[in-house]
């Protein structure tokens, strides 16, 4: 780099950082000193918010909801990584098979979803999911006598989680993918001519091979899980009672339903603090599986 | 690395001294021009003896409201009526709607946001439940002076002001309706069941026993639950609550009473309702209770009895309503709220409808335009698109003679009602809080999760928690 270009280097830099300081570092330095606080978004507290030092987190771990909200969360992301991982595995499986037919049409249904905006599937699975005869699913069990479901009442979790599978499982699909397109043709031959069946190259040798994939892959899904908002929110609002109440919306609840800024971002930053810990733990072992 | 590559730290200090200096002066320039024109308009008002600017420049005032369709109409009706009257009359306000979201949830969400953020509209649909925490938290133009002045105040039914009133705030016209059981008539009739007031609960306990027995509808449908909102509060609880008679705020020492052995007679209600299957439980975990409740199950005779107000002669089941009910007023009527005394009595329920933001741009002209929107004459084009409920006015029906006709005379009745109907104002800092707790409440005793006794010791545990005992308070 010459000594001109070594000089324009930071005013290229400068406001991406001052945008970075700006619009995020500064916002996440308020949020933790706002969770010290009672500042309300109504009520007298609008206008005179004091601080109350750990109040808010000592009445945080007191909350019988707010653990089952963690509870929740953590259910709706070990089943969503569990089904989108199954199913993201099938269908990277069949693709990259060099002779399956319809490879581009199964891809297409896949990926499909991703770029339909979160709050929109929500909408378009609230009614399939609708209760009595007019749910698209009801109408089907319908023509085969099958009573109608109140499938977000009777299975609000399941109800989530098949959205999010319909949703996301296109993302696990073509990290997977592009793992199984990069493992050496020799290996795979190599272990047909041993004899290897295709369960036993499945689990030896393509799987342990992909780790990292997969590894990075449950990294940012699980971030996705823990935050989720907008497709519950969409569908079920936490409800029916808080059956869905995940952090996402037990922090959007208490935050701009209930007025009480501070402790929603006292709940917020404990939500940032797992997804962290998780962060931590999943780039612990892609370290380890990368020496 | 080379020293030469590197960003040293005085590069970069110097760098960021000659874009920070250039941004803020970017940003300065157009402060100081609006602070100049700001100066300008000072001036200009400092000047003229009224407020209403001197050179008639347009003042433009947003109006937000719920984007609804009916809602939207009449908003539109009131927005032109008065554009047109501020043009004939040479006055410089003038109204833009803008619309939010349709659901309550997300409305209430933007409200608050735009409200806290300093960038709410200048005039601003609200709901009661938001009332006190608005007004408490300043967002809400103080009308006392323009309203007292204004001639047509008089004519608003005593009853109702106070449900304008917050911490001595006169906040906005009030508007009300009447809060009673509806009741399927033909259903009871024909079961032999008698379709007489019940006075007592217990009278009402032995007409749903009697639904039960002698007819395949569901006895009683009223809100609770956390699946139908402040609903469960607005359209159930606390007229439940009221017919015990007893204290639910303590204005003395400003304190919600979260325990009392009233309210435990109110949380007994809902235990009694569903121990003896009388209660519709499922529907009201559905996720849209009323769906099943008020537009499936009561229009098809499949219960018997639901909670509601004036809304729902038109809105539910009038001919353009969502699920209408052929021959309306001949099958359905209406229950007063049995008390424990045995004086039943009518809910008169209300609330501002709109109000002005303290941070309009101009108070006169926003309050110009509420006169429009309350005035008989709006009221009156309105009158054929929508009516939600009786009009607030003692003499709207002599400017509008089709009030007294329309919806069967529903809505007229209604209005004579309030001088004789029972009011309590709501209008406390944390109902929203309450209402919620309520609809917890309600949902472990409707699931059997927690007895009347222990869903009220949950309750006030919690209130006193997140209210704070300074505003919660145990009898």
């Amino acid at each position: 780099m010459t000594r001109a270009q070594n000089r324009f280097l930071p005013l290229l830099l400068f406001p991406s950082l001052l945008a970075i300081f700006i619009f995020m570092v500064l916002p996440a330095l308020w949020t933790i000193y706002v969770s010290f606080t009672d500042m309300a978004l109504a009520g007298p507290k609008a206008l005179n918010m004091t601080f109350i030092g750990l109040k808010n987190y000592v009445r945080l771990f007191s909350s019988e909801d707010f653990y089952h909200s963690v509870v929740l969360t953590l259910e709706y992301s070990i089943f969503t990584n569990i089904g989108q991982f199954v199913i993201g595995i099938a269908a990277a499986l069949l693709i990259s098979r060099r002779v399956f037919v319809g490879k581009n049409f199964l891809m297409a249904v896949i990926v499909l979803p991703m770029v339909i905006p979160g709050i929109t599937q929500a909408l378009i699975w609230s009614s399939m999911l609708g209760s009595q005869e007019f749910g698209t699913l009801n109408r089907l069990l319908g023509l085969i006598n099958v009573a109608p479901v109140l499938w977000t009442q009777a299975f609000p979790m399941f109800s989530i989680v098949l959205v999010n599978l319909w949703n996301n499982s296109g993302f696990a699909m073509i990290l997977f993918l592009a793992g199984l397109e990069s493992i050496p043709q020799e290996l795979l031959e190599a272990a047909q001519m041993d004899g290897a069946s295709g369960w036993q190259q499945l689990l030896f040798i393509k799987l342990p091979l992909i780790r990292y994939m997969v590894l990075l892959w449950l990294l940012l899904n699980t971030i996705g899980c823990l935050g989720m908002f907008d497709l519950v929110y969409g569908l079920t609002r936490g409800g029916p009672g808080n059956a869905t109440e995940l952090l996402g919306i037990y922090v959007y609840n208490r935050g701009f339903r209930f007025y009480e800024l501070g402790f929603g971002s006292a709940a917020s930053l404990i939500l940032i603090f797992m997804s962290l810990a998780l962060s931590f733990l999943y780039l612990r072992l892609m370290r380890v599986e990368l020496d | 690395m080379s020293t030469r590559n590197s960003l040293s730290r005085r590069q970069f200090l110097s760098t960021a001294a000659v874009v920070g200096g250039g941004a803020a002066l970017a940003a300065c320039a157009p402060a100081a021009a609006t602070e100049k024109a700001a100066q300008d308009q000072s001036n200009t008002k400092a000047e003229s003896p009224t407020a209403t600017p001197a050179k008639k420049e347009i003042v433009h005032l947003k109006y937000l409201t719920a984007d609804r369709e009916l809602g939207r109409k009449v908003k539109e009706i009131a927005v032109d009526a008065f554009n047109a009257q501020m043009e004939k009359d040479g006055k410089p306000w003038r109204v833009d709607s803008v619309f939010g979201p349709a659901t309550d949830n997300d409305y209430r969400a933007k409200l608050t946001v735009d409200a806290a953020a300093s960038t709410i509209a200048d005039i601003f649909d609200i709901y009661q439940t938001d009332l006190a925490d608005f007004a408490a938290a300043g967002y809400l133009m103080d009308l006392r002076k323009y309203l007292e002045a204004w001639p047509e105040w008089g004519q608003i039914y005593d009853v109702l002001k106070p449900l304008g009133e917050f911490d001595g705030k006169l906040v906005g016209v009030p508007g009300g309706s009447t809060m009673t059981f509806f009741v399927r008539k033909d259903v009871l009739e024909k079961a032999g069941i008698s379709t007489e007031q019940p006075k007592t609960w217990e009278e009402f306990y032995a007409r749903c026993d009697q639904i039960k027995q002698k007819t395949d509808a569901k006895p009683v449908g009223i809100p609770g639950g956390t699946a139908w909102g402040g609903g469960s509060f607005e359209e159930g609880f606390k007229m439940v609550w009221l017919s015990f008679n007893g204290p639910i705020y303590d204005e003395s020492d400003q304190k919600w009473v979260v325990s009392s052995p009233t309210l435990l007679k109110a949380f007994a209600v809902y235990e009694k309702l569903t121990k003896s299957g009388w209660l519709t439980v499922d529907e009201l975990l559905a996720t849209n209770p009323w769906e099943p409740i008020k537009y499936q199950e009561f229009p098809q005779g499949k219960c018997a009895i639901v909670t509601g107000g004036e809304w729902q002669w038109t809105f539910d089941w009038g001919p353009d309503g969502a699920t209408p009910i052929e021959g309306l007023f001949e099958k359905v009527m209406r229950w007063e709220w049995p008390t424990e005394d045995g004086k039943p009595f009518t809910y008169v329920d209300g609330g501002v409808g709109t109000v002005i933001s303290s941070k309009t741009v101009d108070a006169e002209g926003a309050f110009e335009f509420i006169k429009v929107q309350t005035s008989a004459e709006v009221g009156c084009k309105q009158l054929p698109i929508y009516i939600g409920g009786p009009s607030a006015f003692k003499d709207f029906a002599n400017s509008c003679p089709d009030y007294k006709t329309i919806v069967n005379g529903k809505m007229y009745e209604a209005s004579q009602l309030f001088g004789s109907g029972r009011v309590y104002s709501f209008n406390k800092v944390g109902l929203e809080k309450i209402a919620d707790g309520i609809a917890k409440a309600t949902e472990d005793i409707i699931t059997q999760k927690k007895t009347a006794q222990e869903a009220m010791d949950s309750f006030a545990k919690d209130m006193i928690d997140i209210l704070g005992p300074e505003k919660a308070k145990k009898l």
